[in-house]
């Protein structure tokens, strides 16, 4: 984007899927945008993912762009009482292989997608790790660590994880 | 919390001395804000944390600096600094993805001693909130901050590892 210029994905929320959560990663020298929607009628959640750039022009129209969605994951309980958005929404890249941490609404839990190509995605969203308390992922990025240059993932959480009117502001790292 | 992708080990690390609305992270050091300088001044161990505080519109800054093993370490003493950003009224306590971060280099052209022209790389952490007011007074504006980090100086050809991939072709020092 030119400075000044903007950019209109209004296609994006009114599809009736509304977005949520929005990340983007560079990763095989594609800027890509990862996009979390709600499934229909609160029944669960859909993560997207769209090539922002290089863009092929036949997806820009002025100031509007619509590049295809890549849907890379569902999950739908059906629980329209206790909607499982995807609250918690992390993506980065290390070395060759892109990671996309994320934590649905009203659970504790939290998954791993990984893909080594940004074309295909691993077989589903693989449980990582449960937190103890309300505790959901806010953002995300990669550190070193010290003893063996090893590439981490670090992430902050607030503990919202059961609803914004229940957060007390406690975050962790 | 630290993830190893390689063993898919997690560690929640640390709970922050204060509370907040929203909070974004990103890796590196911020100039002027190392502990160890100038014996380290470089250190992709330290992470820099904004957030919109509790039960305020103040956007902070913080540093955390992980130990060895990564599953600990210390926030900087000098605690958290007002940065001055004031966010939107509109961002309640119970909001989140109001506030973000990234770090990206920009090309620097330099003169090595030899009189050869090269390019190194300055990092720049840049903040992105909802904020109070534009420039004009206008409410509820977009507004961020520019932090100057690391630079990473060009030093030029290896003079005598032969060349077998990019990583080989230039040494870089981190300044």
């Amino acid at each position: 984007m030119e400075d000044g210029q903007t950019w209109d994905w209004s296609n994006d929320y009114s599809d009736g899927r509304r977005p949520n959560a929005a990340r983007f990663a560079v990763f095989k020298d594609k800027l890509f945008l990862y996009i979390a929607k709600t499934y229909d009628d609160n029944t669960g959640a859909i993560l997207y993912q769209k090539q922002i750039d290089p863009i092929a022009t036949e997806y820009v129209d002025g100031t509007r762009w619509n590049p295809p969605a890549v849907q890379i994951w569902e999950h739908r309980p059906n629980d329209a009482d206790h909607p499982q958005v995807i609250r918690g929404l992390v993506v980065k890249v290390i070395n060759d292989t892109l990671y996309i941490l994320l934590q649905y609404s009203n659970t504790r839990d939290l998954y791993l997608i990984t893909s080594t190509d940004g074309e295909t995605f691993s077989g589903g969203a693989t449980p990582m790790h449960i937190f103890a308390d309300k505790d959901c992922l806010l953002n995300g990025d990669v550190v070193t660590r010290d003893r063996d240059g090893a590439a981490l993932i670090a992430s902050v959480t607030k503990d919202d994880a059961f609803g914004g009117d229940s957060t007390t502001g406690t975050c962790k790292l | 919390m630290t993830l190893d992708p390689a063993t898919k080990a997690v560690a929640e690390v640390a709970t922050l001395p204060n509370k907040y609305k929203e909070l974004t992270i990103s890796t590196g050091d911020v100039d002027g804000c190392t502990q160890d300088a100038p014996a380290a001044p470089y250190s992709t161990t330290a992470l820099q944390l904004w957030g919109i505080g509790w039960d305020t519109n103040n956007v902070y800054h913080m540093q955390f600096v992980f130990d060895t093993d990564g599953t600990g370490g210390t926030f900087n003493p000098r605690g958290r600094v007002s940065t001055g950003g004031n966010a939107s009224g509109h961002v309640e306590n119970s909001s989140r993805n109001r506030l973000t971060s990234c770090i990206a280099p920009e090309p620097v052209a330099e003169t090595l001693p030899d009189k050869t022209a090269v390019t190194s790389l300055q990092q720049y952490a840049r903040v992105w909130w909802w904020g109070d007011t534009d420039a004009s007074g206008d409410n509820a504006h977009g507004r961020s901050m520019k932090y100057r980090m690391d630079f990473l100086r060009n030093l030029g050809i290896l003079p005598r590892l032969p060349l077998r991939g990019p990583e080989d072709r230039v040494r870089v020092e981190h300044e």
